[in-house]
């Protein structure tokens, strides 16, 4: 199931370019993703961090045209293995779905029908996508029930999702996501729902599927301590944009914008006295009501004046491919126009 | 680019709520809001035409003028035309009104005291009560509701106190199992524990605390129901079970004017057309009264 | 599974237990039961006879057990109008009339529902979905017997498409149309709200978005994965629907005059043939009590969270 090797000058899988999505309410439009650029390249993992509400849920949603009630992408472009999407028809994205992208929620329970069994859920996209016969299809599930590590797959395949444990639950999900090998998997929020420990115990297995398949990830979480190990590239999220991104390793130990080191900064350490956690002041914005510049002016220390006006910052390119939104940073950009249009 | 003075595009911004009119007139904007215009209005109608039917209705409903039977309706004296006995329709339908307003609100009133009795004795008492009174309940949920009134009124003759009753006791079981677990969930919330730590008695529980909370869901039930007594009493009239003959009952009217259903439309359109904007008006209101007290509940 | 079967079935009984001491108290406690079961001018000796026959001066736990007695043989007693026959008899021969007119009415108004709810939800706030909403909310406050008449006077008088009175027998299903849309039509109403609602909700949901994560296509996510769980109030308020069902046949058949248990009921109710409509109520709601277990099945095995709840 491996891919042949990338070489690192190829083109990405995933190309998302200044992508806008709205929600349209009668109370007025919520600008849910507001210019969000990046890329994932094959059997990377990329994290994506932020506050509720902060986008990364929606960017997901608008590259699988998952769209709720209300929600449109106005502008912007995702090209996945060079096929553009945005314009794309609903047919064409149908096709993609399941096949070359899988996706996993964060409340399994939530996010598995009821009333049908395990087995037939999972290989409902295998029936659909890989025209195998039913017969066929469930013993594929119970393979890929075995490679998710839920135990006595035979069983499971009869049984129905309130049967199983929360943590069973999330792996029969991403057994169903993962089915027909997809290029990338958007995994959003996948352990939130889980306690500590199982917590741990689904992301080792991610990675090992990730070791068996070649499959990129794009792991959305709000908690920015889990993405230690996992993730090779990061996308910091706020207010609706990408306040900055770059290869994991250099964004945690120099993040260049005050929102991503105010973070880290929170994150409580085992074994060092504190008195008070420190969090971030203020509250995250409302999308509907943004306010004018940047999005997180009101409650960075570091803010400028013209933080507080006109449009929020442009991205700007630093060393290393690392990308940021922040004027404090614009004396680093490697070049000389702003970089998204 | 960057640090141009462009103002960011314009926000759709929410509309700032009204804040500037004051006294009755916000009151009662307030409380009407969304309110269903039509219906209320055809709610007032028909209580009016119950209330003050003397006033409002030209003719005698009940006295017979052999000769103007059948005539249809036109802008002449009579609006909606003669029924075969030569009665005004127009004012009959205003008598009417005043049948199915009388039974609709009387019977909805005793299901819903009966149904509110049970729903919290059973609630509060629990124990074999409750069961007792469930498995009556579903006893009573299960019988063939028309069928047993058309039996009991017929024991009992038509009148119209036995069809308030009748219908009133048939109909509390939808009361009770509403409000049985609107109780059982008060019982769960801690001001009511809070209340019985204090060593407060069941019966004071229940004046203070869980009849106050349960009125917002009798008033939605109760108007509900108006609409199905009205139509339950319609069709028991229509059976010839109802009210007593010469009262004009908006069924009896349908019922008599089956005869004449090849020769005269006027007969039954009328009567049925009331029946349904009385019921359609109380279902509305209803709903709307449903979403105004309680934005949880979803609406069907 | 099987014991949820045996704990409802059981419950059922005791309703159904219920239901007989309510018809035998309605009877007997409502004042004088032998003037009600005899026309005015009824001679002594018929009195006599009546009293001699039904025990009425037997004291009231003795007619009680009597009563049960018979129930459990099958003996509802005669029909006090057609002298040679047994009241179960009469009622036997007048109930295959009543099953097929609210069967009728009863699957084409679910199906019927159904589609047009589901159709619905898939295109809120259309031109259709108002009008469905709007024409659901007036089938449902329109009268039963009200529709009928109207489309006695659309089809029978007006148009002389369709017949309005008769039976299975004499008019062969065309004489089926008009009585079935009558009473079905409420129930149109009714099931397309549920469905719509229920569809809505379903919708929104996190599992149909995983569905189509999957790639699924718009139809199998719809008509397979959303109208199976949005199928599922039907069933929960189909019990509750029934007995409406039978109540609305009462004023369909008389209006009709469809030849059922319906209108034996009220041809019975005003000869003062008590026994035949003690006969008819018993049955109907028993029928009623067996459908509501049927229903709680049919949902246990279709949710299937249910079971363990019970």
């Amino acid at each position: 199931m491996l891919p042949d090797a990338q070489p690192a000058s190829a083109a990405p899988l995933l190309e998302v370019r200044d992508l806008r999505t709205h929600i349209f309410t009668r109370s007025g439009v919520v600008k849910a993703v507001n210019g969000v650029s990046f890329q994932v390249r094959a059997g990377e993992t990329l994290g994506l961090v932020g506050e509720s509400g902060s986008g990364k849920t929606m960017t997901c949603l608008s590259i699988l045209r998952l769209l709720p009630r209300g929600a449109r992408i106005v502008s912007g472009q995702i090209i996945l293995q060079g096929r553009e999407l945005v314009a794309a028809s609903e047919a064409t994205v149908e096709r993609l779905r399941g096949k070359q992208i899988g996706m996993v929620l964060q409340n399994a329970l939530a996010a598995l029908d009821p009333v049908f069994t395990i087995g037939t859920q999972v290989g409902e996209p295998l029936v659909m996508h890989q025209k195998m016969s039913w017969r066929a299809a469930l013993r594929r599930v119970v393979e890929l029930l075995r490679m998710v590590k839920v135990v006595a797959p035979e069983i499971r395949v009869h049984s129905y999702p309130h049967e199983l444990s929360g943590g069973m639950r999330q792996r029969v999900s991403s057994a169903a996501a993962i089915g027909c090998a997809p290029a990338l998997l958007i995994a959003d929020e996948p352990t939130t729902a889980l306690d500590v420990t199982t917590q741990r115990q689904y992301l080792d297995l991610l990675m090992e599927l990730q070791q068996a398949t070649g499959m990129a990830i794009m792991f959305v979480t709000h908690d920015i301590s889990l993405v230690g190990n996992m993730c090779d590239q990061l996308a910091v999220f706020y207010g609706g944009l990408l306040v900055e991104y770059g290869p994991r390793q250099q964004v945690l130990s120099q993040p260049s914008h005050p929102y991503t080191a105010a973070l880290l900064q929170s994150i409580p350490q085992l074994g060092e006295p504190r008195e008070r956690l420190p969090s971030i002041a203020g509250e995250p914005p409302d999308l509907g009501r943004l306010p004018a510049g940047c999005p997180f002016h009101p409650r960075c220390d570091a803010a400028l004046d013209e933080c507080r006006t006109g449009e929020p910052p442009p991205v700007f390119t630093l060393a290393q491919g690392r990308q940021v939104r922040c004027w404090l940073r614009e004396q680093d950009d490697d070049r000389s126009a702003a970089g998204s249009p | 680019m960057a640090r141009s003075a462009t103002p960011a595009p314009e926000l759709v911004l929410p509309q700032p709520v009204t804040a500037h009119s004051t006294g009755l007139v916000a009151w009662g904007r307030s409380v009407l809001r969304g309110a269903p215009v039509f219906s209320l209005c055809f709610l007032i109608l028909a209580i009016a035409c119950a209330l003050g039917a003397p006033l409002l209705a030209s003719y005698d409903p009940i006295e017979t003028n052999r000769a103007q039977t059948l005539l249809p309706p036109g802008l002449s004296a009579h609006l909606l035309g003669t029924d075969h006995l030569g009665r005004d329709i127009l004012s009959r339908l205003v008598y009417g009104a005043r049948i199915s307003v009388t039974v609709g609100f009387l019977a909805a009133f005793v299901s819903g005291t009966v149904g509110t009795l049970i729903a919290v004795v059973s609630g509060v008492m629990r124990g074999w009560a409750e069961t007792v009174l469930m498995r009556l309940t579903d006893a009573f949920l299960a019988l063939p509701f028309l069928m047993v009134a058309v039996l009991v009124v017929s024991l009992l003759g038509p009148s119209l106190v036995n069809v308030v009753l009748v219908i009133g006791l048939l109909r509390w079981m939808t009361y009770a199992r509403t409000i049985r677990s609107e109780v059982l969930r008060l019982t769960e919330m801690d001001f009511v524990r809070l209340a019985r730590a204090a060593g407060a008695r069941p019966r004071r529980i229940i004046v203070q605390h869980i009849l106050p909370n349960i009125v917002n869901t009798l008033l939605v039930l109760g108007t509900l129901e108006v609409g199905s007594a009205v139509i339950t009493e319609a069709s028991l009239s229509f059976l010839g079970l109802g009210v007593p003959r010469p009262l004009p009952s908006w069924g009896t009217m349908l019922a008599e004017s089956q005869t004449y259903v090849f020769t005269a439309w006027w007969l039954p359109v009328f009567p049925g057309i009331a029946i349904t904007l009385l019921v359609m008006a109380s279902n509305l209101t209803g709903d709307w009264l449903r979403d105004r007290l309680d934005p949880t509940r979803r609406q069907l | 599974m099987r014991r949820y079967i045996a704990r409802r079935v059981l419950q059922g009984i005791v309703t159904i237990w219920l239901v007989t001491l309510g018809v035998f108290s309605v009877l007997r406690l409502t004042g004088d039961p032998v003037s009600y079961m005899l026309p005015p001018d009824a001679s002594k000796e018929d009195r006599e006879r009546l009293i001699a026959l039904y025990g009425f001066n037997d004291p009231l736990w003795k007619q009680y057990v009597v009563f049960n007695n018979s129930l459990l043989h099958g003996r509802f007693g005669p029909s006090l109008r057609w002298d040679s026959r047994d009241a179960l008899e009469v009622f036997l021969s007048r109930l295959p009339a009543t099953l097929a007119l609210t069967g009728v009415a009863m699957s084409f108004s679910i199906i019927l529902g159904v589609v047009l709810g589901a159709v619905a939800a898939t295109r809120p706030d259309s031109l259709f979905d108002r009008v469905a909403k709007g024409a659901a909310i007036l089938g449902q406050s329109m009268p039963v017997f009200w529709v009928g008449i109207l489309l006695i006077l659309l089809f029978t008088v007006y148009l002389e498409w369709l017949p309005s009175a008769g039976g299975l027998d004499r008019l062969g299903l065309k004489g089926l149309i008009l009585p079935a849309f009558t009473l079905g039509w409420l129930f149109v109403a009714a099931h397309m709200r549920i469905v719509r609602s229920s569809m809505l909700d379903v919708l929104d949901s996190d599992y149909i978005k995983m569905v189509r994560a999957k790639g699924m296509p718009r139809r199998t996510v719809i008509w397979k994965h959303a109208l199976k769980n949005a199928s599922i109030p039907i069933f929960t308020l189909f019990a509750v629907n029934f007995a409406q069902l039978i109540s609305g046949a009462v004023v369909t058949e008389t209006i009709f005059a469809w030849p059922g248990v319906g209108r034996l009921l009220v041809d019975s109710i005003f000869v003062r043939d008590y026994p035949v409509a003690q006969t008819v109520v018993f049955f109907a709601a028993s029928f009623i009590i067996m459908i509501n277990i049927v229903v709680d099945i049919a949902y246990a095995w279709l949710d299937p969270r249910v079971r363990i709840a019970g």
